[in-house]
């Protein structure tokens, strides 16, 4: 009779402990469908209905800010939202009510216009339309080919006439209504370099007042936002940075780096570019020269909020050397930012504060 | 009579016990050793070759075809065939119908990390049974075709 108690007891403690070790575990959300982005998270969640409900959530966030933010095409006629960028950009001079979420969200790209010294500028969109075409036009595109002396030319005559202005965006609000007005006859507001980033941090923060520990989002190639890792110890993810010379080779990656609750961003003239006497023209233009500048193959940004660093990203990707580090000498501290360079001569420069970087070696 | 059916009940339950204890340890082997986390990357192979056809890179989100399947003029395709729109990947098994050499489609999904096989002709058809994996290898035969899931030691590129 004690045998067999023994036994059972014996076969309940192997259920019991079994049955600890997995409370919850790691579930997957992805999608395509806002922002022309392959979307993927990773949370750990009780069940896969807890999970479910996390992703209507997150799908929501990246809905809304594609939405308001596309300077492609009007919002639908159903929907909840007064403008977006493309329906701003047809009424220069205007003073238009807009919603809240989209009021915040330019008001962070001015903060960092102001932050940046106007290296990250959301009004150049005039400018940044020509290059993209110059890239990607289906019918008149020139993506990782050489980009003929004639249309090279004349791409700079246009964008010559341009006069980029300083400082066109007034914000306003009153009895919780909010309001834009783009003081330019032919500005055009373009959020593509912040907006994904902003989404992403937006979804980082609900992740996180869920106090969910484990979780990690992809938003994209160039952009993450990670909290730990539950697979490994110390909840670290090794993140390795991409070769922008080495695209097409198995070998396609110059370090790694160890993190965990951060973001991480890269900005690079590796996914779309076009070449012109030796030089890459890429979709990251420069609100100081209004051209495509060749300082970096990558610049890649480190730091708390994902909103940020993609727009600074692109700020010091148009930043000479010299202004780089003065630009860091004020701001890496306050700002908390880590940087890792991939210079055009394809030396790496690294501006760390606690954050492991390890080259590949060669 | 008594006293030996007593005995007998004895060892019956003994054994069931031991039994039970037996699953129970393989449950809980199961649990600790089978493979767990998430896998980097799939690879498919073909026929005994020990070089990966073609490649799944769960990290960053791209299929890459490591070389063509060597198959007769016949065949007016070249194999395999990578669809990233519908995200297969369409090899020649080895399994003839008519003297036609069929195929073997995979189906992966990046978010899940995950492979299934979903169309094959074999006798049992088992490998388009045995529904999605994210961890354990799916072996088709007489297909001679093969997914086994690894790591790379990186979670993310950007």
């Amino acid at each position: 009779m004690k045998k067999m108690a023994l036994g059972f007891i014996f076969i309940i403690s192997i259920l019991i402990l079994s049955a600890c070790t997995k409370p919850g575990s790691m579930f997957s959300i992805s999608f395509f469908e806002y922002m022309d982005t392959y979307i993927s998270i990773s949370v750990y969640a009780q069940d896969q209905k807890t999970a479910d409900e996390y992703e209507v959530v997150i799908q929501d966030i990246y809905k809304t800010y594609h939405e308001l933010s596309t300077n492609y095409e009007p919002l639908s006629e159903d929907s909840l939202f007064l403008e977006n960028i493309y329906t701003i950009n047809q009424k220069n001079n205007q003073v238009i009510e807009i919603d809240e979420e989209l009021y915040h969200l330019i008001e962070k790209a001015e903060e960092i216009r102001v932050l940046t010294d106007g290296y990250f500028d959301i009004s150049i969109g005039e400018v940044v339309n020509i290059w993209k075409n110059l890239l990607i036009d289906e019918e008149n595109g020139y993506l990782f080919s050489e980009i003929p002396d004639s249309v090279f030319q004349t791409v700079l005559e246009q964008i010559e006439l341009i006069n980029l202005e300083e400082d066109v965006i007034e914000l306003t609000s009153q009895n919780d209504r909010f309001y834009i007005q783009v003081k330019s006859t032919h500005a055009q507001l373009d959020l593509g370099a912040i907006s994904k980033g902003y989404a992403t941090q937006l979804v980082f923060e609900y992740l996180q007042g869920l106090d969910i520990q484990y979780f990690s989002i992809s938003a994209g190639s160039s952009s993450i936002a990670v909290g730990q890792n539950q697979a490994r110890e110390g909840g670290i993810y090794n993140v390795s940075l991409a070769n922008p010379l080495k695209t097409d080779s198995t070998d396609r990656t110059y370090g790694m780096i160890y993190v965990k609750d951060i973001g991480v961003t890269t900005s690079g003239d590796y996914e779309q570019y076009a070449t012109h006497q030796n030089l890459r023209y890429h979709h990251i233009v420069s609100p100081k020269t209004k051209l495509p500048m060749q300082y970096y193959h990558t610049i890649t940004v480190l730091g708390e909020d994902l909103g940020m660093l993609d727009a600074i990203s692109t700020a010091l990707f148009s930043m000479s050397p010299g202004t780089l580090d003065t630009w860091l000498d004020n701001h890496q501290s306050a700002l908390n930012l880590e940087i890792i360079q991939f210079n055009y001569d394809a030396t790496i420069v690294t501006h760390m504060i606690t954050t492991v970087f390890e080259e590949n070696a060669s | 009579m008594k006293k030996n059916l007593s005995v007998k009940n004895k060892r019956d339950i003994l054994l069931v016990t031991l039994l039970f204890t037996l699953l129970g340890g393989i449950f809980i082997l199961f649990r600790l050793f089978a493979f767990q986390g998430e896998a980097a990357v799939a690879n498919v192979y073909y026929g005994n070759s020990n070089e990966p056809i073609v490649s799944i890179d769960f990290v960053n989100y791209r299929v890459i075809k490591n070389y063509d399947q060597n198959v007769s003029n016949s065949y007016d395709q070249i194999y395999p065939i990578i669809d990233e729109a519908e995200g297969t990947i369409t090899l020649l098994g080895d399994y003839e119908l008519s003297g036609v050499r069929q195929i073997v489609v995979i189906q992966y999904h990046y978010g899940n990390k995950t492979v299934q096989i979903i169309q094959e002709q074999s006798p049992n058809n088992i490998c388009s049974r045995e529904g999605v994996s994210s961890g354990w290898p799916l072996i088709c035969l007489p297909n001679r075709v093969r997914v086994e899931f690894g790591t790379t030691p990186e979670d993310f590129t950007v």
